[in-house]
């Protein structure tokens, strides 16, 4: 049961020795990176910190209360209200900011969800091997070939609206991609055999965990989880704009979108453009700083940039 | 295991991951809160007629049975009938699939078309100006959402230029015979040449779409594999040897680079099965995006299932071709 | 001697190339006149084409056109132009009811003391598949309309229920063109209230019952509503669900004198042909109607893209104030739910809301508000409402918030409202619980699927939503009845209301009816039954939405029926005009 608590460790949080240990690495690889890695990765990371903090403290960056019918409806963007206002009245801007809560929040929880399960199911299924591992890889891969969006959607009309629904129907959707992964991750660490070599040796488990085996996990973690809130964030507009996921009147970006079309050809045009937008920062930010990790952690892929 | 035996297991495996899947899907399906039969007779009715109905339609069975029976007529090819539209879901899916399958392909293939030699020119001038160019549009392209970026044109080249008619599968001045139902397949074999170049106007925006979110992954892979395969060894080989550039280009290579791309295209095809629904409902074409989303909405659980059903069909076989040509084409694939 | 030969042969050579070239040259400019020629020619032909077919352009919904003129389906649009009823409200006068397919009715009594309609009808007529018109087609009709299914052994069953489909206890047949309709148990009382014949009135449009049964046998399909063939000016040609279907017009139809009223079929149509196309949104709608892909849109054109569509001169649009859905907003009255059956409660949630917001905000201005569940031009309209909404808003949330201390809840409470999974129901709701929460009360928005909102909401467990109703006929009866009298499933029982003076009341109102001159009774009546409805805060009535329409400047004599659901009937007599510029520009379709 080494595996189960390896994975549980990782989740349970990071902790501080190996933080250092990653970030001294990491450092080490980071300066090594070429410009345009260094430049993903960053531009990434603002983005990103931007985005989060937007989570957190959106109520501070909306000048009003976004439920709030004040305002004259459909106005054009002026210094008042930098998006303009919706068909009822309400600031876009400070819905949007508010919206980001929704969208952003849904996606971590569904990738935190997902990766738990995978990690779980697969780090059992690459240690235990066997039937178990045959009957699990074959209920993964029929849910791996599935169209993503369709299963999204099935079950989101499944489980009906709301954000614990919504967070369980994207996150199963991901589960199948995760599980494939910890599990080959766990089969060819498994294969190594350096962990009989550094046991014979006399190193205690956890040694083992943290010099040997966490760094490999990590690494993929965090673009998987970059990645992951990437795909979900896309997916929770994309439900929204098709009127299922988050009910009204919380301010999701896709509902956003989906809401301000019946007004497009009235001349509404930021109805549409700064819903979107926000998805594309978002989306932006994180497959930048995937796209930048990868290529820091990954040396062997620079010959290829 | 040899070849023979490993493309065997792989067909082989098909049915029960179909199995999986459909089974999955019927529980889910039942689960679900809703009365098909409520919904499309409205709130009127009284009580009893709709428990009669129920009934009728075989309904009110327990659900293992219900289950058994749905499997029988499965094998049989026999999907059952729509509650909502009133034919056989096989005939609904047929009349609209050709429509996603014309998006679908149409679009891989201008993605196609636009990716693959630009990852080529980005391989080869590796560094240069559209290397770097092409990589920052990239990003940007590929973070796109599929429906905002068909809004846009829609708006624009649609609505503003008036280039492109909003929406629409197709012009109806014309009578064009259906034979595979893909507009302008029909429209070539009718010989119809002005047919064809209005309703390919039609068809214009979705492929755009598609292409565009899909374009940079094409050129991407495309590069990383030439360059890929250009760092080989038996690539300075023959340059060493003397072989014009443009052969060691072309014949050695692409010819390797490709299979990558293969992998890629499968991918495409099953995530474009998937991302449809947005594209068709915002140019209003009748396909299987549609009809599913309606299906959900409206609990028809034949035809949740058949479309299902058929997307698995579908993506299972493609997954299983590709890896067969993967172990055939790659001896070095161990299996 | 060589050389000039051979630039003799080149000089000879050279001038044939050159007269060939010119001739060449000669001859495609003659046949590219020519071909000028055919090429106008063929225009003004497409151009022709164009306007002999009109498309009308409406929103998918669930409809099938081969199921169109029965019962189970939501769109009245195609089920008018080819179906033909046995008598119509009529188009201009919402009072006046034409004979159509009946020539007659009579309420009469027979020896055993029921209350029947007798139908006479129109003699001679035939089907288009060539059955006759007769009053077994209609039997048929209504009876599988309420049965839906063939099942034949239910003949007989009484319903206790007000149902537009159930209307009737049973039916006979003394001779071929006679039909008997005998009134329920509960509605002897009735005659000659419009509501007795609300059935031929309403939505039932005869089918030949040699076509249902022929179709339903050839295709084994769920249900044999499939294919229809009614008695209208129109028949269907081709269609694909969700897509389009394709009418042609019926040579043979007799406009039946007043049939469909004053603005039916009037003369020999000039059109080839209607198509129906479907949209699956407005936006689409709305974008086909301006480029001119259709040229008509039915009443599913969205609200706001109505009033956009004012200013674009060539779109002509027309509507007709309140004659749409009658909104109102129900609390379950059921003690379960309290407060809510508290009257100090049910009034603070009655001064709360704006509808002047609602009508603002979503219906875009295309309704009124409405202080009255009976509408405006309605004979006994009350307007009980307006007084507390004319007060100032500050005022009416400071009394709305002191009633709701009153009532208990000094600090706010806590509830839902429940809504179908529609978009404008969502959007009302919107406005409401931000409307609500100025007085404390915070409500959570529930929305469910279309079934279960149904199943949920005639059992009676939702907390607060939404309601509205038709106009059915130009009597406060068609409206206060189902909203308050006991047997009422439709929204008394749905909001737990129960009180049997009222009940008494409304029966006594529809029994006085007289289509000659109500007495004066009546009018006290039902303004007593308005002003209990205000003083008990039964239900809050919000809006009245309008009818309304749109269509290309060059559709010439189509008018827009302002009575009742008749979209686009009036289409047939409608034409369109090839514009001027025609030899330079292409059809839009």
């Amino acid at each position: 049961m080494l595996w189960l608590i390896l994975g549980l460790s990782i989740k349970g949080g990071i902790q501080v020795e190996l933080k250092k240990l990653r970030e001294s690495k990491f450092a080490k690889l980071y300066l090594a990176a070429p410009k345009s890695a260094k430049i993903n990765f960053l531009v990434g990371l603002i983005l990103d910190i931007f985005l989060i903090s937007l989570v957190i403290f959106g109520p501070l960056f909306a000048p009003y209360n976004p439920n709030e019918m004040i305002f004259d409806p459909l106005e054009k963007p002026s210094w008042k209200n930098i998006m303009g206002t919706d068909s009822f009245g309400r600031d876009l801007f400070s819905r949007l900011c508010i919206g980001t809560r929704y969208s952003l929040g849904i996606s971590l929880i569904a990738v935190g969800v997902s990766l738990t399960i995978g990690v779980l199911l697969g780090s059992t299924s690459g240690f235990l091997g066997g039937t178990l591992d045959k009957f699990l890889m074959l209920i993964m891969d029929s849910l791996y070939v599935f169209p993503g969006f369709i299963l999204v959607l099935i079950m989101a009309v499944v489980l009906g609206p709301g954000i614990w629904q919504t967070a369980l129907a994207i996150s199963i959707q991901r589960i199948p991609g995760n599980f494939r992964m910890i599990r080959s991750l766990t089969i060819s660490v498994k294969e190594r055999g350096f962990i009989e070599s550094e046991r014979v040796m006399g190193a205690s488990d956890w040694h083992i965990i943290r010099h040997h085996i966490a760094p490999f996990y990590l690494s993929i973690l965090f673009v998987t989880v970059s990645l992951g809130m990437a795909r979900g964030t896309l997916s929770v507009a994309g439900l929204g704009f098709l009127g299922l996921g988050i009910p009204p009147p919380a301010p999701e970006w896709g509902t956003e979108l989906a809401m301000g079309r019946p007004f497009l050809l009235m001349g509404a045009w930021w109805l549409i453009i700064f819903p979107g937008l926000f998805v594309l920062i978002a989306m932006l930010g994180f497959n930048l700083l995937s796209e930048g990790l990868d290529e820091i952690s990954n040396p062997a892929l620079r010959r290829l940039k | 295991m040899k070849l023979k035996y490993y493309v065997g297991f792989r067909i082989l495996m098909i049915i029960p991951t179909l199995l999986i899947i459909l089974t999955l899907v019927f529980f889910i399906m039942h689960v679900l809160p809703g009365d098909p039969v409520r919904i499309m007779w409205g709130e009127e009715i009284p009580d009893t007629i709709i428990e009669e109905i129920r009934h009728n339609l075989g309904l009110d069975r327990p659900i293992h049975i219900q289950y058994i029976e749905y499997l029988k007529k499965f094998i049989r090819g026999d999907f059952g009938t729509s509650y909502r539209y009133k034919v056989s879901v096989l005939d609904k899916v047929k009349e609209v699939w050709p429509t996603t399958l014309e998006i679908t392909i149409g679009g891989i293939l201008l993605s196609i078309i636009m990716g693959i030699p630009l990852g080529i020119i980005c391989a080869l001038r590796k560094g240069g100006i559209i290397d770097q160019v092409t990589r920052i549009f990239s990003l940007y392209l590929y973070s796109n959402p599929s429906f905002w970026l068909a809004l846009i044109l829609q708006i624009y080249l649609g609505l503003t230029w008036g280039l492109l008619p909003t929406s629409g599968r197709c012009s109806l001045s014309y009578d064009i015979p259906r034979v595979t139902g893909m507009i302008t397949i029909d429209s070539i074999m009718a010989l119809n040449f002005r047919a064809l170049f209005e309703n390919l106007r039609y068809l214009i925006m979705p492929w755009l779409t598609v292409a565009l979110v899909r374009m940079p992954r094409y050129a991407r892979i495309s590069r990383a594999s030439l360059l890929n395969v250009l760092g080989e060894d038996y690539i300075i080989t023959a340059r060493a040897k003397g072989v014009r550039e443009r052969t060691v280009i072309i014949k050695h290579a692409l010819r390797n680079a490709i299979l990558p791309i293969i992998t890629m295209l499968a991918g495409s095809f099953v995530w474009l099965l998937g991302g449809t629904v947005f594209i068709e409902m915002i140019f209003s074409q009748p396909g299987m995006g549609r009809l599913l989303l309606e299906g959900l909405r409206g609990r028809d659980f034949n035809m949740i299932q058949g479309i299902v059903a058929i997307y698995a069909i579908i993506v299972v076989g493609l997954n299983t071709v590709v890896e067969v040509i993967y172990a055939v084409a790659d001896p070095r694939i161990k299996y | 001697m060589m050389s000039n030969k051979r630039n003799v042969y080149i000089i000879v050579a050279a001038v044939i190339i050159i007269i060939g070239l010119g001739g060449n040259w000669y001859l495609t400019e003659q046949r590219k006149a020519e071909r000028a020629e055919e090429l106008l020619a063929e225009k003004y032909e497409q151009w022709v084409v164009w306007s002999r077919t009109i498309y009308i352009g409406t929103i998918a919904s669930d409809y099938h056109p081969g199921i169109a003129i029965g019962r189970g389906n939501r769109n009245y649009l195609e089920g008018y132009l080819r179906g033909g009823k046995l008598l119509w409200v009529d188009a201009n006068d919402i009072n006046i009811f034409n004979p159509s397919l009946a020539e007659s009715w009579e309420f009469k009594v027979n020896s055993d003391g029921e209350a029947y309609v007798e139908y006479k009808i129109v003699q001679g007529l035939k089907f288009p598949d060539g059955t006759d018109v007769d009053a077994e087609a209609v039997k048929y009709t209504w009876e599988r309309e309420r049965y839906e299914l063939a099942t034949r052994e239910k003949h007989g069953e009484t319903y206790h229920v007000y149902s537009m489909s159930t209307g009737w206890k049973r039916l006979e047949v003394p001779d071929k063109y006679t039909l008997l309709q005998f009134l329920p148990e509960d509605n002897q009382n009735f005659l000659p209230h419009p509501f007795s014949f609300i059935h031929a009135l309403a939505h039932s449009h005869i089918v030949s019952p040699e076509s249902s049964e022929t179709y339903a046998k050839e295709t084994n399909a769920i249900s044999d509503f499939a294919n229809q063939v009614g008695y209208g000016p129109f028949l269907l040609e081709s269609f694909v669900v969700d897509q389009q279907s394709v009418l042609v017009p019926w040579d043979d139809y007799v406009t039946l004198g007043p049939t469909s009223g004053t603005t039916g079929p009037t003369k020999v149509t000039e059109l080839d042909k209607v198509v129906i196309i479907e949209y699956a949104d407005a936006t689409s709608l709305r974008m086909a109607l301006e480029r001119g892909e259709v040229d008509i849109v039915d009443d599913t054109i969205a609200d706001v893209d109505y009033q956009d569509l004012l200013a674009n001169p060539d779109i002509v649009t027309d509507r007709a104030p309140a004659i749409g859905y009658c909104m109102l907003f129900h609390m379950n009255h059921r003690p379960e739910f309290a407060p809510f059956n508290d009257l100090d409660f049910r009034k603070a949630v009655s001064y709360a809301i704006f509808p002047e917001e609602l009508v603002e905000k979503c219906l875009f201005g295309l309704g009124s508000v409405a202080d009255s569940a009976v509408r405006t031009f309605q004979p006994y309209y009350l307007p009980v409402w307006e007084e507390i909404r004319s007060l100032p808003d500050d005022e009416r949330i400071d009394i709305a918030k002191d009633l709701l201390a009153k009532a208990g809840y000094p600090d706010g409470y806590s509830t839902e409202i429940w809504i179908p999974d529609n978009i404008d129901y969502r959007n009302w709701a919107t406005i409401v619980q931000a409307q609500l929460l100025k007085i404390g009360i915070r409500t959570t928005i529930k929305s469910f699927e279309s079934g279960v909102y149904y199943d949920e909401v005639r059992a009676g467990h939702a907390p607060m939503f939404f309601r509205g109703w038709t106009l059915d006929y130009n009597d406060p009866d068609s409206e206060l009845w189902y909203l308050l009298h006991s047997s009422s499933d439709k929204q008394a029982q749905r909001m737990g209301y129960n009180n049997s003076y009222i009940d008494s009341l409304l029966e006594r109102g529809k029994e006085l009816y007289d289509p000659t001159g109500d007495p004066a009774e009546r009018q006290e009546i039902y303004e007593e039954i308005q002003q209990i409805m205000f003083d008990d805060t039964i239900s809050i009535p919000l809006m009245y939405q309008d009818m309304y329409q749109a269509w290309n400047s060059w559709v010439e004599d189509y008018v827009m029926w302002k009575t009742t659901h008749t979209t686009c009937m009036g289409v047939w007599n409608a034409r369109k005009v090839i514009p001027d510029n025609w030899e330079t520009t292409d059809p839009p379709r």
